[in-house]
């Protein structure tokens, strides 16, 4: 895919996330027990055979920096292109590197834009849980001869979103900005495919403006100005991750069979951070019903519902369900969790009980000893 | 290693905890991983003193197995004291006990491999596979060797 161009917004921590990015960004949030939701995109532009990528982060990047390296799990790490983690571009005019929008971040990586040699670039979201088939979202597009194409879900999403509306020569003729539930038009997974070119002026037209929202502002000037723009419909699992409610109903979703068949299509895998780590072990009294449990844990007692990330200690006598348990924390004996994110190196003493709600589940943050 | 019951043997060791200790952060032990989601057990699933690893879709009841990546247990399949390597799959109400099953290898619905050890000296581990299929409630006998690529 010689003429494409990935770039991925791993920014934005969005302060309705609460503890769970209050040391990383959405994009690097711990997802289906082995994952990161950024994994997604990047396999999703891999899987297209577009390795020339780059990632624009805002703050709190540390652990995505870490997670990705040099891009070498998704074939990116090259001596030419290849992957580029793009980090934040402290000027003022720039809000010190606090992006307000996607076009005022693109703005900030501007020679980073302008200096690629594809025609095409393929914009996604960091916290898109999605597997998309973009070598069939680039066929689509490359024969409609649109200016752009925009993926959209074939579902409504549980929280707020824009939505596609079109005309009748097919193509969008309207953007409706953040709605909720159902209501006319397509609903946007913020997944792109766009002339480069088109992008840049797009840019620069913001820039003189002062606008920085992509939705708001560019994406109406685009339309405005009388581009084309096509949608495509991602037929299958897909959200973009902005609550905590959505991340916990995205991940109890996992526990579906169809779910993960939509997204870990044997055609399309979803590549990880390798981790070289034991198998997990099942003691005497183990149970464990309906769960996803990665490697190197230790159950000696009872999970149900539950996603176990690895190194995850259950002891005897403790029992779980509705949880979601990340890294290396540790259950201890006689504990009950019900609707509980534990974050990483959490550990619970024994005997203690914690329930939150599926609506408004208990998170614990990292490294918390309770 | 050497001979088939050996292999068996040094699996189930795996099992005991005192034995080796595979979580010392100072023993590192390297292997290629094939990338999988996490293993997933279903309502009906029962896992006893076994080990179970990434891309493992379990249904039934296994006890005393070690089970490689991507195995699939089926609902009402039994997996006891043995040892299954990558992609293999025991059907639905299917028996597996003291045996080795390789890779890729389906154990059809119903169908019985291996048997408890009863003290006669004919006794062994059963073993099939890699990429046998066998069928829908066939009995494959303890101590017996299933290789050639085809069906029993």
């Amino acid at each position: 895919m010689r003429r494409y161009h990935g770039i991925i917004f791993a920014y934005h921590a969005r302060p309705e996330l609460r503890e769970l990015t209050s040391a990383r960004t959405a994009a690097s949030l711990p997802f289906c027990g082995r994952y990161r939701l950024i994994d997604f995109p990047l396999s999703s532009l891999r899987n297209a055979g577009i390795l020339n990528v780059g990632v624009i982060m805002q703050r709190d990047y540390q652990s995505l920096l870490d997670h990705i390296g040099s891009g070498k799990a998704w074939d990116m790490s090259r001596k030419n292109g290849g992957l580029r983690m793009l980090p934040p571009f402290g000027l003022p005019e720039y809000h010190n590197g606090n992006y307000n929008g996607t076009i005022e971040a693109l703005n900030a990586v501007s020679t980073y834009v302008r200096g690629m040699e594809e025609e095409w670039i393929v914009l996604m979201m960091g916290s898109l849980c999605a597997n998309i088939d973009l070598q069939a979202v680039i066929r689509q597009h490359e024969k409609s001869g649109a200016d752009a194409t925009a993926v959209c879900a074939d579902h409504t999403p549980m929280g707020i979103h824009h939505r596609y509306i079109l005309g009748e020569d097919g193509f969008v003729k309207k953007i409706a900005l953040y709605r909720e539930g159902e209501s006319e038009g397509y609903p946007s997974l913020e997944c792109y495919i766009m002339r480069r070119s088109m992008l840049v002026e797009m840019m620069d037209r913001c820039r003189a403006e002062n606008l920085y929202l992509f939705h708001r502002d560019a994406m109406n000037l685009f339309l405005r100005d009388g581009g084309k723009m096509e949608i495509y419909i991602h037929r299958g699992y897909a959200d973009v991750i902005k609550t905590v409610e959505q991340y916990y109903r995205a991940s109890m979703d996992m526990l579906k069979a169809e779910n993960r068949r939509q997204m870990f299509p044997a055609g399309r895998p979803v590549r990880t951070k390798e981790h070289e780590e034991v198998s997990t072990y099942y003691g005497e009294h183990a149970v464990a019903r309906n769960s996803l449990i990665a490697d190197n844990c230790i159950i000696e007692g009872e999970v149900e519902n539950c996603i176990l990330f690895s190194g995850v200690r259950i002891e005897a006598g403790a029992k779980l369900h509705d949880c979601i348990i990340m890294r290396n924390s540790i259950v201890g004996k006689g504990v009950e969790l019900e609707y509980v994110i534990a974050d990483k190196n959490v550990s619970f003493a024994p005997g203690v009980k914690l329930t939150g709600n599926p609506k408004l589940p208990t998170v614990v943050p990292k490294g918390t000893e309770i | 290693m050497g001979t088939i019951t050996s292999l068996w043997d040094a699996n189930m060791d795996m099992l005991s905890t005192t034995l080796i200790n595979l979580y010392d952060p100072n023993w590192p032990i390297n292997s290629r991983s094939p990338i999988c989601p996490p293993h997933y057990t279903g309502e009906k699933a029962e896992i006893v003193h076994s080990i179970v690893t990434e891309g493992c879709e379990i249904d039934g009841h296994v006890e005393n197995s070690v089970l490689a990546p991507s195995v699939r247990v089926e609902e009402g399949a039994q997996v006891i004291y043995s040892v299954l390597m990558p992609g293999a799959v025991v059907g639905k109400d299917a028996v597996v006990e003291y045996a080795i099953i390789g890779e890729n290898t389906v154990i059809e619905a119903g169908a019985h491999v291996g048997a408890a050890p009863d003290g006669t000296e004919d006794w062994g581990v059963a073993t099939c596979g890699p990429d046998i299929r066998i069928r829908s409630g066939a009995q494959v006998p303890a101590a017996a060797m299933i290789y050639t690529g085809g069906e029993v």
